[in-house]
């Protein structure tokens, strides 16, 4: 009995503890995770202001982990993603090290996407953003997609179904608008993770410029609660970070930004 | 020239401009430490009337304030703190030259692939780029003309050392980059403190940044440097190749800080070499 006690209590508390991670942040973390993501999308539409043709993807990567540094940033939930033409759409990526950041240099007109996720005061924030300097009709088309996808996503939350067929659905929607899923082809083929308030020690700790946050938060919650893909069912409720990626014919279009699902009660956090 | 402040990335950033808009080829000078921008102050009377020259004082000079992370010190930081002050001045189209000297030369560099088309020619005098600095960790010479970057590597002897008389440190930095006394900076050298943690994020920064950005630079170069300088061992072209594809390299009787010994001399060769690249850029 004496081993008995502690031993059931420590099981409680992980339970308790999980499906309080589980569940919908209290008001102060959305504080947290919305000043998080308010500096991560600052930071990526600076950085992009400055973006000129000739930077490498490895350089834009580093001018950006060096601006939000420079914003007292000590810690990653990833180090920063720069995709440039073609690799906006994954052409030749076939192992996890080629979604890193590449020598691939910018062209005149080339689209480009910055994915960047610091943590602030604890809260992480994983923001997603395509660009072009100048104009592309093609990537105008894209992007008006990408804007019903915007309003159709919280919607289809709303329906009570699984992640699964959410999932299944928005994939039929990209088909059948003449685009490629692209998403699919991230580690896990998810549409989007949820998101947790973590640590921020141990920034030099980084896997596939992942920080360990990112390990842990998968391996302590287990992976299938944790990714919204095509095998999720469980519950939905929580903040994820969604980010669907679609293809044209030369490149990708993506964009991440927080959803925050309680039952029927589906926003954005940005609004 | 006039004194402009303006907030980048939360930090007050001081930097010198022509009077007027950015409306022709833009000079951008990086200095070097112990110096303020005002150590090229014979160059800006010779170019100020052709081009819009800009001369920010780097991180912890002067007004631009050196804040509490080291990071601000770091070349991906300056890097961004000079676009941003490229960005306010609205240099959007017109053709850009670097003139850099000392520790602004890898500075300088860095920024170099970041102006896009924009970066039409290089001067570098008397610097080491971060690739030049890895390759020269071979050479005895260097390590003893070095002396003092190794001195500043140890956080805290160095500021030990500096309270005490730092007139005499700076005079004796002077010195032995052999400038005469009457041609040292009046106005206010930035002292040695704030180049600490610069030659200390140069250390840091040099494997690391020679391995991950090793592309070289094509665009016009010229290399002018002291014969008799008493920190960096001349250039070879071998050398320099390996960095500056484009290179022409003048190597002068003097120091250190040749251009304020020789300004005439060195104003002439930076002015003919920009001409000649301005030149063929209205020609094609």
């Amino acid at each position: 009995m004496a081993l008995k006690l502690p031993r059931t209590q420590v099981l409680t508390g992980l339970s308790n503890y999980r499906r309080r991670q589980a569940g919908v942040p209290s008001a102060e973390d959305l504080e947290g995770f919305r000043i998080s993501q308010n500096l991560a999308f600052r930071g990526v539409y600076e950085v992009s202001q400055l973006v000129e043709t000739g930077w490498s993807e490895r350089r834009c990567a580093d001018l950006l982990d060096m601006w939000f540094r420079d914003h007292g940033v000590t810690s990653f939930f990833h180090k920063s993603f720069v995709w440039i033409g073609e690799r906006t759409r994954f052409d030749g990526v076939r192992t996890p090290g080629d979604f890193l950041p590449s020598s691939r240099v910018l062209l005149e007109d080339e689209v480009f996407i910055l994915d960047v996720a610091p943590i602030v005061g604890g809260y992480p924030s994983d923001v997603g953003v395509t660009f072009v300097h100048g104009e592309s009709k093609e990537l105008a088309m894209a992007a008006k997609f990408l804007g019903i996808l915007r309003m159709e996503i919280p919607r289809l939350f709303r329906l009570g179904i699984t992640g699964q067929e959410i999932w299944l659905r928005v994939h039929q929607m990209i088909l059948d608008s003449g685009f490629d899923n692209i998403h699919q082809m991230y580690p896990f083929g998810v549409l989007g993770h949820r998101v947790h308030k973590y640590p921020e020690a141990g920034s030099k700790f980084a896997l596939l410029q992942f920080g360990w946050q990112a390990a842990w938060g998968l391996m302590s919650r287990g992976v299938k609660s944790q990714l919204l893909n095509r095998n999720h069912t469980e519950s939905l409720d929580g903040l994820w970070a969604v980010e669907p990626h679609l293809g044209c014919q030369d490149f990708g279009v993506k964009f991440e930004e927080f959803l925050l699902v309680n039952g029927d009660e589906v926003e954005w956090l940005r609004g | 020239m006039q004194e402009r402040n303006v907030v980048v990335r939360g930090l007050p950033t001081g930097f010198l401009t022509s009077p007027g808009e950015a409306d022709r080829p833009v000079l951008l000078f990086f200095h070097g430490y112990p110096d303020t921008p005002w150590i090229f102050e014979d160059q800006f009377s010779q170019f100020m009337d052709h081009f819009y020259v800009i001369a920010p004082f780097m991180r912890g000079v002067g007004p631009s304030i050196g804040g509490t992370e080291d990071n601000r010190f770091s070349l991906d930081s300056i890097a961004l703190d000079i676009l941003g002050i490229l960005q306010r001045l609205n240099v959007k189209n017109q053709p850009v030259y670097l003139v850099c000297h000392d520790l602004g030369v890898p500075q300088a560099l860095h920024v170099a692939p970041l102006l896009g088309g924009r970066l039409k020619g290089l001067v570098v005098m008397a610097g080491l780029s971060i690739g030049m600095m890895v390759h020269r960790l071979r050479m005895p010479k260097q390590h003893i003309k070095s002396w003092y970057i190794y001195l500043m590597q140890v956080p805290g002897l160095a500021e030990a050392l500096l309270r005490r008389r730092p007139k005499n440190w700076l005079d004796l930095a002077y010195t032995l980059g052999g400038l005469d006394r009457e041609r040292r900076p009046t106005n206010a050298g930035s002292g040695l403190s704030p180049a600490f943690k610069h030659y200390r994020s140069y250390v840091q920064a040099s494997l690391r940044k020679a391995i991950r950005h090793p592309k070289a630079i094509d665009v016009p170069s010229l290399v002018v440097w002291g014969k008799k300088d008493g920190f960096l061992l001349p250039p070879t072209i071998d050398e320099l190749e390996r960095e500056l594809t484009n290179v022409e390299v003048r190597i002068l009787p003097g120091g250190h800080w040749l251009f304020r010994e020789h300004p005439e001399e060195v104003n002439g060769l930076i002015l003919d070499f920009v001409e000649r690249i301005h030149r063929g850029l209205k020609a094609s």
